[in-house]
């Protein structure tokens, strides 16, 4: 079973896409921090279940999505895009940055965080098992992402 | 023209400093729950493999082995417990008083319902996670075969410290429980999600400490074992005699909607048995010795006493001063002996003592590695792993029972402790002077390790 540190170590190494995945999810800084302790403690308690190390972020990440769609349902309603309080302001904005986003929100959930994994690194085998799909849908997945996200940004 | 390429991370803010204290606070959290102690599911494989070369050895020199002392693969009540007794006397691999501790403890089976997911009061959010995993609404048609699910307790193996149970769920739908299912059909599985005991007398049922935890593992047409783990209360407040009845929550999980938390429940089954807790009786007092160390060892040490701050760093410390505290308890089901710190010079960390007797199970990672013989020119063989972890202890388990006393008092029976520590980390060589400050986003840590003998010690026996 994997050690207490070297299980706080692999949380820590993935900190920052974990942030990233739940906020695609979530669309606010506040309740992607439940989300991630809630899913550090589920981890925790359900480390032996994991087979290898290496699937550790993957397996995580699983996790991390479950429990933000929980916090999204204790919600009860998905946070509209106007009201995303966590960024720049247009005028401050020089490179798009909500352009970005908003075009983001327009793709399903799912081909967001299939993408966002793809360019983090992550390789398909671990895309796909965060997301509990084969590698078939998310090579479709990131595909059509990224022709959706190029069509909406070029029309804007 | 060239297609520009839009990156999804630059429309995600920056990882607020909020989100890494959430992350910190809950690994803290983990920690000082103790939720260490928790078991985090059966489809473990701990397996050490004992060297052929080294049992050969061992049996070619003649070394009398006592006839229950047997060359065990990383024995553990945990261990031996994955298989029945059926299967135990098959393979002859069956220990007579480990046996006598399973019939001892007498399970009984008591009162037991299932309740199926329109009935639980979360029943809207159970469907609803259904829909969202693709997967068709609850309904009778499909899952209302798991009403007629019956449990019931076949064994039950307790040593004081924790105890494990095989229960069969009695069903015609046994293949669904096939963990190794791929295609179609329904594939389900057994987790415990609560344990609650009752002791003599009294009406209150009591959560357990550690929770508890277990699934269901092999299957056949007349149903699915479910293997349950508990980690009893080490505070004297379990009985060591009486009948305690012990109560399972377990939820019936669809895995194609989840299967590590509750949320992929079709069903719960609610059961309650008894088992005599005079079972786990000790053999004889436990024997305490301080056992001084002497010389000067590499140490790697791991440091996260500031949090903000983890390090890891290799130094020479002198072992003068270094006092370990050995307690061995001679159990029914093996002779178990636990190490502490009981004595260490003034500059010692508590950082660097539990770095010490950090538990190495193999000898891939720094820390102390146990490994025993028999006799004094037998091989030295793996010993089996007491699954507490408590933070600062080291606890083995040898696979001896008081059947085997005599004649391993005759023998002798020795510990030998090594202290691994790093020479090299990441495919580059380290010196004893090496430091590592662990930064937020570090990934692998892959260590060359070196043992250094901290002693030998022969252990009493009754």
């Amino acid at each position: 079973m994997i050690s207490d540190n070297a299980f706080a170590q692999e949380v820590r190494a993935l900190t920052d896409t974990a942030f990233a995945v739940s906020y695609l999810i979530l669309g606010n800084s506040a309740d992607t921090e439940d989300a991630m302790s809630e899913a550090i403690l589920r981890a925790y308690e359900n480390r032996g279940k994991l087979k290898k190390r290496d699937s550790f972020r993957a397996w995580f990440l699983q996790i991390l999505r479950r429990e933000a769609y929980n916090v999204l349902r204790r919600r009860k309603r998905v946070q509209p895009v106007e009201e995303l309080p966590d960024g720049p302001a247009p005028s401050q904005d020089p490179e798009g940055r909500m352009d970005l986003r908003s075009a983001l929100m327009e793709l399903s959930e799912d081909q967001r965080t299939a993408l966002l994994l793809q360019q983090s690194g992550y390789d398909l085998a671990e895309i796909g098992q965060a997301l509990d799909v084969p590698v078939g849908t998310v090579k479709s997945r990131v595909s059509r992402a990224k022709k959706s996200l190029r069509a909406i940004l070029e029309e804007k | 023209m060239e297609k520009k390429t839009y990156d999804v991370r630059d429309a995600i803010p920056d990882t607020p400093d909020t989100f890494y204290d959430a992350v910190e606070r809950s690994l803290r959290a983990c920690r000082e729950t103790k939720q260490e102690r928790t078991w985090g599911g059966l489809r473990l494989n701990r397996r050490l493999l004992i060297p052929l070369a080294a049992a050969l050895v061992l049996l070619i020199a003649g070394t009398a082995v006592a006839a229950g002392v047997l060359l065990r693969d990383n024995y553990s009540p945990t261990n031996y417990m994955e298989t029945t007794k059926e299967q135990r006397e098959e393979q002859g691999k069956t220990i007579p008083d480990v046996e006598q501790a399973i019939e001892s403890a007498a399970p009984r089976t008591g009162e037991y319902k299932i309740v199926m997911l329109p009935e639980l009061p979360e029943a809207e959010m159970l469907n609803g996670q259904r829909l969202s995993k693709g997967q068709p609404a609850y309904s009778e048609t499909d899952w209302g075969w798991m009403r007629n699910i019956r449990p019931e307790v076949r064994e039950v193996l307790i040593d004081g410290r924790s105890l494990v149970a095989n229960i069969w769920l009695y069903t015609d739908h046994g293949a669904a429980f096939d963990l190794s299912w791929e295609g179609d059909g329904q594939w389900v599985e057994g987790m415990v999600d609560k344990v609650l005991y009752r002791f003599p007398g009294e009406t209150e049922a009591h959560e357990t400490p550690y929770g508890g935890s277990g699934g269901t593992t092999g299957f056949d047409e007349t149903g699915a074992n479910l293997k349950l783990e508990v980690i009893l209360p080490e505070d004297g407040s379990f009985p060591s005699k009486g009948r305690v009845e012990l109560t399972l929550e377990v939820g019936l999980r669809d895995d194609r909607v989840e299967d590590l938390n509750p949320i992929g429940n079709v069903g719960k089954l609610y059961y309650t048995f008894s088992f005599d807790a005079g079972a786990a009786r000790e053999a004889s007092k436990p024997v305490v010795t301080l056992r001084p160390l002497s010389g000067s060892i590499v140490l790697t040490v791991d440091d996260w006493s500031d949090l903000d701050h983890p390090r890891l760093y290799n130094q020479r410390v002198s072992l003068d001063g270094v006092v370990l505290r050995e307690e061995v308890r001679y159990q029914q089901t093996g002779v178990y002996v636990t190490y502490t710190v009981k004595e260490a010079p003034a500059d010692w960390t508590e950082a660097m003592k539990s770095s010490l007797l950090y538990p190495n199970r193999e000898g891939k990672w720094y820390g102390l590695f146990v490994d025993y013989r028999l006799g004094r020119e037998g091989a030295w063989l793996p010993v089996g792993h007491e699954n507490h972890n408590n933070f600062g202890e080291n606890t083995i388990i040898l696979p001896i029972f008081p059947s085997d006393y005599e004649q391993v008092k005759k023998e002798g029976c020795t510990l030998r402790l090594m202290e691994y520590y790093g020479t090299g980390f990441n495919g580059q060589p380290i010196g004893e002077d090496w430091r590592y400050d662990i930064p937020f986003g570090a990934s692998s840590m892959n260590f060359d390790l070196a043992p250094q003998e901290l002693g030998t010690f022969e252990i009493p026996l009754p």
